[in-house]
């Protein structure tokens, strides 16, 4: 049978990984935070650095596969799933164009949200609709 | 025998002592969870890390920027429920950290502390059942380093993470058999799996538990009848103080599931030799199931089978307890197969994944293999006692025995711990990281969205109405995220309504009204929606509140009486532990103290 250690030693003890703990939380609130993400309209209608056409060229390349994708989406039978499966398709184009144009991808997500808001028409001239079906997840 | 000199303890001394103990799991923790430390702005690639990363935001952004209790949350959905979401967790104490080192980092530091409290869980369940101080770290390592813990990054489900407090529900069910009092601190530990957003650790955990009292009755039975029913009074017990501990979250998620039971489940079987894969295969095959995804290695099983010989009242049933974890873990096998029969219960009906029981196996192996070690290190000690001709108390020659078997039983737990530790951390390096979204101040707005980037939105201060939830929340068709204004008259001509500040649960607005008219919120209804003038109603599924004419300043709160029902519960419950707890320990440490003074000469 060992000898029981003292209260006060296994106290005194606790101030190393109180040390550990604190020295750790400094270091994680000391790694550089990313920059906020100015997602203001500033100047000539210049945003994330791209003028106005540029950002609905983004958008128009983004909205012009519309037609491409709810004909992949239909392979399923309900709405919610179409909808679903659709914007699987979305965000995979958007992170190819922001890794094609060096854009952060937060940056385009929100350049194809503002194209949904404006109305910024598609290449043949129709604006898509932002709205969603109501939630009906699948089952399985 | 003498007492063993505190000087001739090395290397258990270090081990012994809490502070260095804890050092070394904070060390081991931070070793592991590397990619996250050296760069906390990451989340996994895997969709659900994407969806965990929004409620996270989400319940951030409520806390810090607005100060309110996250009870709603209008960033998902077009709004549903925060605190009733089952897979939630921005009630769990770990959001102290995120309010104080910022939401990423905070994560992080979150997480280093679940690794370091389940290696200590670990290695005190391993100590519970016989293991020495030093073959105990083989235990701590083998459970809070295996692969599910892994896996739960791979896959992008960090909430899993409170896996890692099943030791310490563990230790508190099996000791709560004899005092009562471990049972409360169990029900302590079920609390903090359950708020770290436990959908799945907690009710695995019940169902473990549940399949283990027939065993601990059993034993109970064997050694005093009149015994039998206090495994059962435990696990209650612990049930009890879970339930009310976490009654803030309990009550809002009872309500939540009865109106909108979660409707996702996968019925199957998973293969013996599927789970053999998971759990004893090195690959980097990957995959939600695949071979090396709970690995934890054929030598820890070999040693763990080694208990069964050399220390059969520990070893058999613990390697009882891995079986019956293997057992649940092949999921619907047969009719009569433990987890079919689980599934049954009524509010169990949705479990699924059983291959996630290998997180059980992987402690009950852990354990049975530290005993086992602890039994050769102990074995050691009688030889090398015997070798030096120790005398019969504890003199120098003993003491050197003790130490020789004690580093030798450290260098053969970490030999083993080390395999299994190194390969899944390589997996955890190879897991694909991306930046996590940056903030960015946009007045709040519902937008399209996208569930599959779901963390994009919060970050950006907008809702996204597209979105997944296992549960069928009601959305309404009416929510649209092209809007002017997110707060907008049906009728026209009638006057205007201005929005003068916004925050997840209240919103307030100047109203000019020439006429009687109907104002829309682009959020979804909900019970919890109140106004101050007009009558709060559902268009659709869509907030609405008809107006009365006139010019006045309006302001539309979500206000949960249940909540604070549960929060009110919760705090009482909390303040009751800590009075009957406090009052338990002194009268406790009193009679250590009396009974000192009455063994003296």
């Amino acid at each position: 049978m060992a000898a029981r250690i003292p209260l006060a030693w296994q106290m005194a003890s606790l101030l190393l990984p109180l040390g550990v703990a604190v020295g750790l939380g400094w270091r994680l609130a000391a790694v550089p935070a990313p920059k906020p993400l100015n997602a203001q309209t500033v100047g000539n209608d210049t945003r994330f650095g791209l003028s106005l056409d540029e950002r609905k060229a983004i958008y128009a390349d983004i909205a012009g596969h519309d037609k491409e994708w709810r004909e992949l989406a239909a392979r399923f039978e309900d709405a919610w799933s179409q909808h679903d499966d659709y914007h699987i398709h979305v965000s995979r184009h958007i992170q190819s164009v922001a890794a094609g144009r060096k854009l952060p991808l937060q940056a385009v997500f929100l350049i194809y949200d503002e194209g949904l808001r404006r109305h910024w028409p598609d290449s043949k001239g129709v604006w898509l609709e932002a709205t969603w079906v109501p939630l009906r997840p699948r089952t399985h | 025998m003498a007492d063993l000199p505190v000087w001739l303890q090395w290397p258990t001394l270090a081990l012994r002592l809490m502070g260095p103990r804890w050092a070394l799991w904070l060390a081991i923790s931070v070793w592991f969870l590397w990619p996250l430390v050296k760069n906390p702005y990451q989340i996994g690639t895997m969709h659900d890390a994407a969806y965990f990363l929004h409620h996270a935001e989400a319940a951030y952004r409520s806390w810090h920027d607005y100060g309110q209790l996250p009870v709603w949350n209008p960033y998902f959905c077009g709004g549903i429920p925060g605190l009733g979401n089952l897979q939630e967790s921005s009630v769990s104490p770990s959001v102290l950290l995120q309010l104080l080192l910022g939401l990423m980092p905070g994560i992080t530091a979150a997480l280093v502390l679940w690794f370091a409290a389940g290696l200590e869980g670990a290695w005190l369940y391993a100590r519970k059942w016989g293991a020495t101080h030093t073959s105990a770290l083989l235990a701590a390592v083998a459970f809070a380093l295996s692969g599910r813990f892994v896996a739960m990054f791979a896959d992008g489900q960090p909430a899993f993470v409170g896996f890692q407090l099943t030791p310490w529900v563990l230790l508190g069910f099996e000791l709560g058999i004899r005092h009562r009092w471990a049972a409360v601190g169990g029900g302590v530990a079920m609390a903090l799996i359950f708020l770290e957003g436990g959908a799945v650790a907690t009710p695995l955990l019940g169902v473990l538990m549940l399949w283990l009292v027939p065993v601990h009755t059993g034993a109970q039975v064997l050694s005093n009848w009149r015994t039998a029913h206090k495994p059962l009074v435990s696990l209650v017990i612990i049930g009890v103080v879970a339930v009310l501990l976490s009654a803030m979250r309990i009550l809002p998620v009872v309500e939540s599931l009865a109106r909108w039971p979660r409707e996702w489940h996968s019925e199957g079987a998973i293969s013996f030799p599927m789970l053999w894969e998971m759990l004893m295969v090195k690959s980097d095959e990957g995959g939600y199931a695949g071979p090396g995804t709970a690995y934890v290695g054929i030598p820890l099983l070999v040693l763990g089978g080694w208990a069964v010989v050399r220390r059969p009242t520990k070893g058999v049933p613990l390697l009882l307890f891995a079986l019956i974890a293997l057992a649940l873990g092949m999921g619907d096998q047969r009719p009569w197969a433990p987890w079919t029969l689980t599934t049954k219960l009524p509010v169990l009906k949705n479990l699924r994944c059983s291959f996630r029981m290998t997180f059980f196996v992987a402690l009950f192996l852990g354990t049975a293999a530290s005993v086992a070690l602890g039994a050769l290190q102990r074995d050691l000690r009688t030889l090398g006692a015997k070798l030096l001709r120790a005398g019969e108390g504890m003199d120098w020659r003993r003491g050197l025995a003790w130490g020789l078997a004690g580093t030798l039983a450290t260098v053969a737990a970490l030999a083993f711990a080390q395999g299994p530790a190194r390969f899944n951390r390589s997996r955890m390096l190879d897991t694909g990281w991306e930046d996590a979204p940056r903030p960015a101040e946009l007045p709040f707005a519902q937008s399209l969205g996208n569930r599959w980037e779901a963390q994009m939105w919060p970050a950006s201060g907008l809702g996204s109405i597209g979105c997944f939830e296992e549960q069928p929340y009601p959305t309404s068709p009416l929510l649209r995220g092209d809007l002017a204004a997110e707060e907008y008259l049906v009728e026209e001509d009638v006057g205007h309504v201005l929005r003068r500040s916004w925050s997840p649960h209240h919103i307030e607005l100047q109203v000019d009204l020439t006429k009687p008219a109907t104002l829309r919120v682009n959020q979804n209804f909900h019970r919890g929606w109140r106004a101050s003038r007009g009558r709060v109603f559902s268009d659709q599924g869509l907030l609405a509140i008809s107006l009365p004419a006139g010019h006045y300043r309006l302001d539309v709160e979500h206000r949960d009486p249940l909540v604070w029902l549960g929060v009110a519960v919760s705090l009482a419950t909390l303040l009751a532990l800590l009075g009957l707890g406090g009052r338990h320990a002194l009268l406790v440490s009193q009679q250590r103290r009396r009974e000192l003074d009455e063994n003296l000469p």
